[in-house]
């Protein structure tokens, strides 16, 4: 690929150009209430072509790259970069980094490509059955995907890089009831490993404890709603630095001029326990590789230490454009889109507490568990999330269990908050995030206690 | 080669696979293939950015053998043997299914979401179209700046054949422009304004998205923490839009009040024919509209597509059905399935078809011209954050919005501070004030879904201060 490649790539005259193409070999299993309801298979194979010309972008994507498309690619690519460079206020500045010549395969100890689909079948039925059988479960659906991703980068500058990473994911999603009330709950194990993850944690297991979960939430009362103190687990942590502090550190973000961090590098913005990390080098994270989507090698990236702003996540474009070092945060979810600036496995350190320490103090809080999801506004810089699971913390005791928690909050104002951490930090469940295209990524830190929040509760 | 030919071509591979699936054993097929090509601007700080072209071409195929039905996918047209060959070999671990390919139905012409001047649309061409959008900005105010958004526009091509004996394409053209504005105040401190719009035919209000997405910016400026709790919230299209995105829509879908997940169903205590919200409401998936996001002549399964009731006076009429649900809950399809993930704004091949609300269309007889007007003292909000967190199954959400306004004797009167909403929508439906008198099609915000509403005045939402 790489010599018909260069073969085409060289009758052009740009400043620069790549090549991604990507392949994906996937597999889909889900039953729904102890019934196989979809197996599914697939095998696609995408590319792209970006060249910088006239200091302007120009971008194809495609499917099958023949030569003769290969040479069509270029030629809207340059023509496209071309015809825009009259419309540019700022030429487009990539930062320089080290050629790479690499060949990475994450190899699972049991390659999911080697398992029968009995067996894959098997681990989800009997995921589902196990949360079925404790009764009140109106609803649970439970998947299996996996996925094997080759991607190749080839670009101008003598990179050629190929990663092949696997993809595992486990989940359900519950619906318990009880009457005419119903309650959702929804549980993950996934990881950049193989089919060895559900052996390490166990489905059965896994969808016990979630059915038990979700029929607890049937009795669980409304929650209080105003500014409380409240206690977030490892899971809910990981979902408050990805959405509250991840996103706004996204460096296209702030070039656009929609992060509330902008120009405040440096800055104490938090308490001196805070220090969050974005790293893509944590083994079977769902968020890890060891290349990004330019050819430029993952590092791990303190985004907040101590309290201080120290980096923003980049692709070549937005460190060039910030005269920064890259740091490998270009991602793209298929060869078929342009690299963003996204994040990997962003995490909370831990600190210097146990759990209980954390609790004993509060008079009337909130302790909250797991996650739906959130989404921030950065340019505001405003969040939302939402928990699972919630209980009522009174005079230090951990309560009653509550229904539909969500948090909200001021990025700037929640970082300062942080007043106490567990000592111990872990990955949360494995995710997705969108920011027009789906990413995998994964996040995590210690149980935390915020002084104050917002809880949007009924009460 | 014209569209017609590039159609028929399609086509052609579409029978071609069901013959080699017949020929392999299979007992019925069904092939669905799209082709893409959409083109693309994006704008950064008031300037152009990136420019692109992308083509999209994919397969997907679902056979059945012995009632069992497999499903797969490929974009490479070597690999067809692969493709019958992986489907065939999962029925075998699947329940029989119920379903029946479609057959041919009354369809509107192939090309009737189609315009030729979008599909034609130059680069040039579009690089006027941002200009407009973001002099249209500019002049709101010179402080507003273009911070980010975009443009796109092409043709869809997909075609479908079964074993049934239906074999058509259908050809459509979108464009769509999206902008995010901001304004400047305070040390530092910056208000965000959004708007989008998606076509099928020209002309576009480009101007318009420019202009709201700046007026939105400059009105939220200098936000204050409320000072009274009035008792109504105004939505906007938009805001009142994501909510339906991840609460109604989904609590209309036959397969989840099948199954007992939806709030509108028997498990959540409600049977078709109940009162589930005021008389003058009525509700209804309309994808023939030419205006909305997701019309077409027929679904992702080939059924020609049509007009479903689905609340009638505050009635719960009926459900959407894909082919497979319908055929579960023993209804009848009503043109509702999309090819598309879970959390995916756009149509896919790789996933077989679901039920995706392509246009849900919302009504009142007691529409006003002027909402503000009408709730006299009420928080009106233009965006929602985490409604895709909802609860579902309860319909309980709790969100937070960062754009909001104060409005006392139906005028604005100052910008809110951010703030959370909490509520459930079975109950935000039953207490509807009124809806306005300003329609407007909502693309899903994270979805495929697709909806028309107005702005809608509401009691009985929790606004967290």
């Amino acid at each position: 690929m790489e010599d018909k490649l260069r073969r085409v790539a060289e009758k052009f005259d740009v400043e620069f150009w790549d090549f991604r193409i990507n392949r994906a070999e996937t597999t889909n299993v889900e039953v729904r209430m102890g019934e196989v309801k979809k197996v599914l298979s697939g095998v696609e194979e995408t590319f792209s072509v970006r060249v910088i010309s006239r200091g302007a972008w120009g971008f194809f994507a495609g499917a099958q790259p023949t030569k003769e498309v290969l040479k069509e690619a270029f030629r809207t690519a340059v023509r496209l970069a071309e015809s825009s460079s009259v419309h540019l206020k700022r030429r487009v500045n990539l930062a320089e980094v080290r050629w790479e010549r690499a060949y990475i395969v994450y190899r699972p100890k049991v390659d999911p490509r080697d398992v029968d689909i009995e067996e894959k079948i098997d681990i989800v039925k009997r995921m589902n059955t196990a949360i079925v059988e404790g009764g009140l479960i109106r609803n649970v659906s439970t998947s299996y995907s996996d996925g094997w991703m080759r991607t190749e980068i080839v670009n101008s500058e003598g990179t050629e890089v190929v990663q092949e990473i696997p993809r595992v994911l486990l989940q359900a999603n519950i619906t318990a009831g009880d009457g005419g009330r119903l309650m959702g709950y929804r549980t993950r194990i996934g990881s950049t490993r193989g089919f060895e993850t559900f052996r390490e944690r166990d489905p059965e297991s896994a969808g016990r404890e979630a059915a038990e979960i979700a029929r607890r939430l049937l009795k669980a009362g409304p929650a209080p709603s105003g500014e409380l103190p409240v206690v977030t687990d490892p899971e809910l942590t990981g979902v408050f630095v990805h959405e509250a502090i991840g996103h706004a550190t996204e460096a296209d973000t702030v070039l656009e001029g929609e992060s509330v961090l902008e120009g405040r590098l440096g800055e104490m913005l938090g308490s001196e326990i805070v220090t969050i990390i974005d790293d893509p080098s944590i083994p079977g994270a769902f968020g890890s590789f060891t290349f990004d989507d330019e050819g430029v090698r993952g590092r791990r990236k303190a985004l907040i230490e101590k309290g201080i702003l120290r980096e923003f996540i980049h692709t070549r474009e937005t460190a060039g454009m910030m005269g920064m070092e890259p740091n490998g945060g270009a991602r793209a979810e298929s060869g078929h889109v342009k690299p963003l600036v996204r994040m990997s496995n962003t995490i909370l350190l831990g600190g210097e507490h146990t759990f209980e320490e954390l609790i004993e103090d509060i008079k009337l809080g909130i302790y909250a568990k797991g996650t739906r999801g959130g989404q921030v506004d950065p340019a505001r810089g405003t969040f939302q999330f939402n928990a699972q699971e919630a209980y009522l913390v009174e005079k230090g005791e951990i309560t009653k269990p509550l229904k539909d928690v969500s948090l909200s909050g001021s990025i700037l104002e929640t970082l300062k908050l942080i007043d106490a951490l567990e000592k111990e930090s872990r990955l949360g469940s494995p995710g997705f995030c969108g920011k027009g295209q789906l990413v995998p990524v994964g996040d995590g830190g210690p149980h935390m206690r915020i002084k104050k929040i917002y809880v949007g509760g009924e009460g | 080669m014209t569209m017609k030919e590039r159609g028929e071509e399609l086509v052609s591979l579409c029978e071609s696979i069901v013959e080699m699936c017949r020929s392999r054993g299979a007992d019925g097929a069904e092939v669905f293939a799209m082709r893409e090509r959409m083109a693309g601007i994006q704008l950064e700080r008031d300037s152009m950015k990136f420019t692109s072209v992308t083509e999209t071409f994919g397969i997907a195929l679902r056979v059945l053998k012995g009632g069992r039905m497999g499903f797969s996918y490929t974009n490479r047209t070597e690999n067809i043997e692969g493709l019958i060959e992986r489907a065939l070999s999962v029925t075998r671990h699947l329940p029989e299914s119920p379903i029946n390919f479609a057959s041919p139905g009354k369809y509107l012409r192939e090309d009737y979401f189609h315009d030729q001047r979008i599909a034609t649309l130059e680069m040039r061409e579009g690089f006027e179209i941002a200009e407009e959008v973001i002099s249209s900005a500019k002049e709101v105010s010179e402080k507003v700046t273009v911070a980010s958004g975009g443009l796109y526009w092409g043709e869809d091509l997909i075609a479908i054949s079964t074993t049934e004996g239906l074999s058509r394409h259908e050809v459509s053209t979108r464009l769509g422009v999206y902008l995010s504005a901001t304004y400047p105040y305070g040390s530092g401190l910056i208000s965000p304004g959004y708007d989008t719009q998606v076509v099928r035919f020209l002309p576009a209000d480009v101007s318009g998205v420019g202009r709201r997405a700046a007026e939105y910016a400059v009105a939220g400026a200098n936000p204050k923490p409320l000072e009274r709790v009035p008792k109504k919230v105004i939505f906007r299209q938009e805001a009142i839009g994501s909510l339906f995105e991840f609460l109604l829509a989904p609590s209309l879908y036959g397969d989840k009040a099948f199954k007992g997940d939806s709030f509108y169903s028997p498990a959540g205590g409600v049977n078709l024919g109940d009162q589930i919200m005021g008389e003058t409401i009525s509700i209804y998936e309309d994808p023939l509209a030419r205006e909305g996001v997701n019309s077409s002549t027929m679904d992702d399964e080939g059924v020609p597509s049509g007009r479903t009731p689905l609340v009638k006076a505050g009635v719960l009429e009926g459900y959407l059905y894909t082919l497979s649900s319908a055929a579960e809950a023993g209804a009848e399809p009503t043109s509702s399935a999309m090819r598309a993930e879970r959390m995916s704004t756009t149509r896919n091949y790789h996933h077989p078809p679901t039920t995706i609300a392509r246009r849900l269309y919302i009504d009142s007889k007691d529409r006003v011209d002027d909402p503000l007007k009408e709730a006299g003292e009420a928080i009106y909000v233009h965006y929602i954050l985490g409604a895709h967190t909802s609860n579902a199954s309860s319909g309980d959400f709790s969100v937070s919005s960062s754009n909001l306004l104060y409005v006392k004797d139906g005028e604005v009167k100052y910008p809110v501070k951010p703030l959370m909403l909490a509520g459930n929508m079975k109950e935000l439906m039953k207490n509807i004030c009124c809806l306005g008198g300003k329609r407007k099609e909502v693309p899903g915000s994270l979805t495929a879904v697709g909806l028309s509403t107005p702005e809608f005045v509401v009691e009985g939402v929790r606004i967290i201060t």
